[in-house]
């Protein structure tokens, strides 16, 4: 807890403790007060020091924060939800921003992720279904044609192989430029950190299709790639048809780390 | 291959191995635009099915054209709805460029070899040749008209028949009634009728693909590309004795009803077990210079089995077009009620 004359904010079990130079509250105004954070629940507790010698507390106010409240910084002066306090510093004012702040930009981080995620999937959603058909094809050529009919535009001159290989491929490109777009959109709130992370998930998950292309049954190193991407999974797994989507799921919450660990730019 | 800020160069990973930075795939995302090339097998022999029956052969590829009660796709099969009433000229319109484009998606040009084993009395028929791109080794094995057929089959046959001598497709004939009267009876599987039959006539023949492609082949080089066949399927010492009789009541069962002066060349096939190779070689010679003294080419390819019984198939190359002539009269007789069914009229 702050002393009654110190200026530096403590944390201790989740809690924070700020000195408030003044507040405002219900259209009163209080001096000499101590500001608590508690991160854990997210609640902010206001107490005033009390008697002569200031070595008592009373509460006047404890309530959760909001996490969908504006958060106004102006200098030292802070404002969200129905409070307004003045602290020793801009520094510390700033700081308790920060903390207030992160449920709104974490909650903006899971989204941006989810639609790079999203657009990740899209882009080695439509690699897989170009790498299934292409394995067909080195097993049951004309069944993996037949299949694949669709791909071949009547009065295409191309060879059938030609024209579905060629279609896959505009399709790749298109869904790899959608990629790329959505994690440049999001990189400047999600950090080139998070981007570097996308891309090496993307880059992992291409070299997985062509390894079960291959057939390579080991994967020793895509493996180790995915490992050190907080995805465990094991070659057998892969080789089961595990999906695309379960992969990004267990890549997800390191990522989301990475992205919400950043302080807001 | 990512990079390091410090340059070192890694296939995958978020870290590099060296020097611990973060590793960039941004420059490297690019190959995932990139697809593995692919270089199917489509097997080395394709053989098509023409409304004739399914075939128990041996070969890379076995498909159908049929027609049925709808229209139908699939890797193995072309099924087009039967038209009530309608001539190969209706299938033709139909179903000629739908035709064209399965064949092309099931890469009938992909094998080495290809048969079609068709009966060209059948409407689709006409369809089926003229869908089928100019290709090199490609024969046709096929059931035509005769006497026999009423003038409508006839002109059917025609039609296809001289598609497929335009294209320079050689021809293996069997007439309609040789067809209809095929049976064949073996110790091991007993009688064999219809589509048994010509399952079992086939059988042999489309195994020795290759030999039997490079038979039609130098024939075509010498003008010849119609040829009939006789066949001998389970023959044995029992039954004929010598080889030589074997030969020769083989020639008593020919394909076409055609005359031996119009044969230009033979060539004779035999699946039998090794130690009865050379009996073949000398009956040949022998039955060769006996009934095809003037043959432009005479040859046996012999093909070793384990069976005690042998298979014993003659193709005979024909001067002209002999089957043609035999069913102009029908062919003729149609189009003067109907002038658009000529042959004209489907190329």
């Amino acid at each position: 807890m702050a002393s009654p004359g110190g200026t530096v904010s403590a944390s201790a079990g989740g809690s924070r403790n700020y000195k408030v130079v003044s507040a405002s509250l219900r259209g009163k105004t209080y001096s000499d007060l101590v500001l608590l954070i508690d991160e854990a629940r997210f609640e902010v507790e206001l107490k005033q020091w009390i008697g002569r010698r200031k070595k008592g507390q009373a509460t006047l106010t404890r309530f959760p924060v909001d996490p969908t409240a504006e958060v106004l910084l102006d200098g030292p002066l802070l404002r969200f939800s129905e409070l307004s306090v003045t602290l020793d510093s801009p520094s510390k004012a700033a700081e308790i921003a920060e903390i207030l702040r992160r449920p709104a930009r974490e909650r903006e981080a899971a989204r941006l992720l989810s639609e790079a995620e999203k657009a990740l999937l899209e882009c080695v959603g439509t690699r897989e279904e170009a790498m299934a058909f292409l394995a067909k094809m080195k097993v049951d050529p004309r069944e993996a044609l037949i299949g694949a009919e669709s791909l071949w535009a009547v009065g295409d001159t191309k060879e059938p192989l030609e024209a579905v290989y060629s279609s896959y491929s505009g399709r790749l490109a298109v869904s790899l430029e959608k990629m790329t777009s959505s994690f440049a959109a999001s990189e400047t709130k999600l950090g080139p950190a998070v981007v570097d992370r996308l891309y090496a998930l993307g880059y992992a998950m291409g070299a997985v299709q062509d390894a079960l292309f291959e057939g390579d049954s080991d994967m020793v190193e895509e493996l180790s790639a995915l490992r050190e991407m907080g995805v465990v999974t094991t070659a057998q797994e892969l080789r089961s048809g595990m999906s695309l989507e379960q992969l990004v799921q267990r890549a997800h919450p390191v990522i989301v780390g990475f992205a919400t660990a950043r302080p807001s730019g | 291959m990512a990079r390091c800020p410090n340059g070192h160069e890694q296939r995958l990973g978020p870290k590099c191995r060296i020097c611990g930075s973060d590793l960039s795939y941004r420059g490297s995302i690019e190959a995932l635009r990139i697809l593995p090339k692919v270089d199917p097998d489509y097997g080395k022999v394709s053989v098509l099915t023409v409304e004739s029956p399914r075939l128990l052969v041996k070969a890379g590829y076995v498909g159908e054209i049929v027609s049925g009660q709808s229209d139908l796709k699939s890797a193995t099969s072309f099924q087009a709805a039967a038209i009530r009433g309608g001539s190969w000229l209706d299938f033709q319109r139909k179903y000629l460029q739908d035709l064209r484009r399965w064949m092309a998606l099931v890469g009938m040009d992909k094998s080495a070899d290809k048969f079609l084993v068709i009966d060209t009395t059948k409407p689709i028929s006409v369809v089926a040749i003229s869908a089928l791109p100019k290709l090199e080794h490609t024969a046709l094995i096929a059931v035509v008209a005769d006497e026999e057929s009423t003038p409508m089959e006839q002109n059917t046959s025609y039609v296809a028949l001289s598609l497929a001598l335009k294209k320079g497709l050689p021809v293996i004939a069997l007439s309609e009634s040789f067809e209809r009267e095929m049976l064949f009876f073996t110790e091991d599987r007993g009688f064999a009728t219809g589509g048994d039959a010509m399952s079992r006539l086939l059988a042999p023949l489309l195994e020795a693909a290759d030999d039997l492609m490079d038979l039609l082949e130098r024939d075509l080089k010498l003008g010849i590309k119609m040829h009939c066949l006789s066949a001998i399927m389970a023959g044995s010492k029992s039954v004929f004795g010598a080889v030589t009789n074997a030969l020769t009541a083989q020639s008593y069962n020919v394909s076409l009803g055609t005359k031996p002066e119009e044969y230009q060349t033979v060539h004779s096939l035999v699946f039998s077990t090794r130690e009865t190779e050379a009996e073949f070689e000398k009956s040949f010679g022998a039955f060769r210079n006996r009934k095809f003294k003037g043959a432009l080419s005479a040859e046996l390819r012999f093909h070793e089995t384990t069976s005690p019984l042998y298979d014993l198939l003659t193709i005979c190359g024909l001067k002209g077009d002999s089957p043609l002539q035999t069913i102009a009269g029908g062919y003729e007789a149609i189009i003067k009620s109907v002038p658009e069914l000529t042959v004209d009229g489907a190329s």
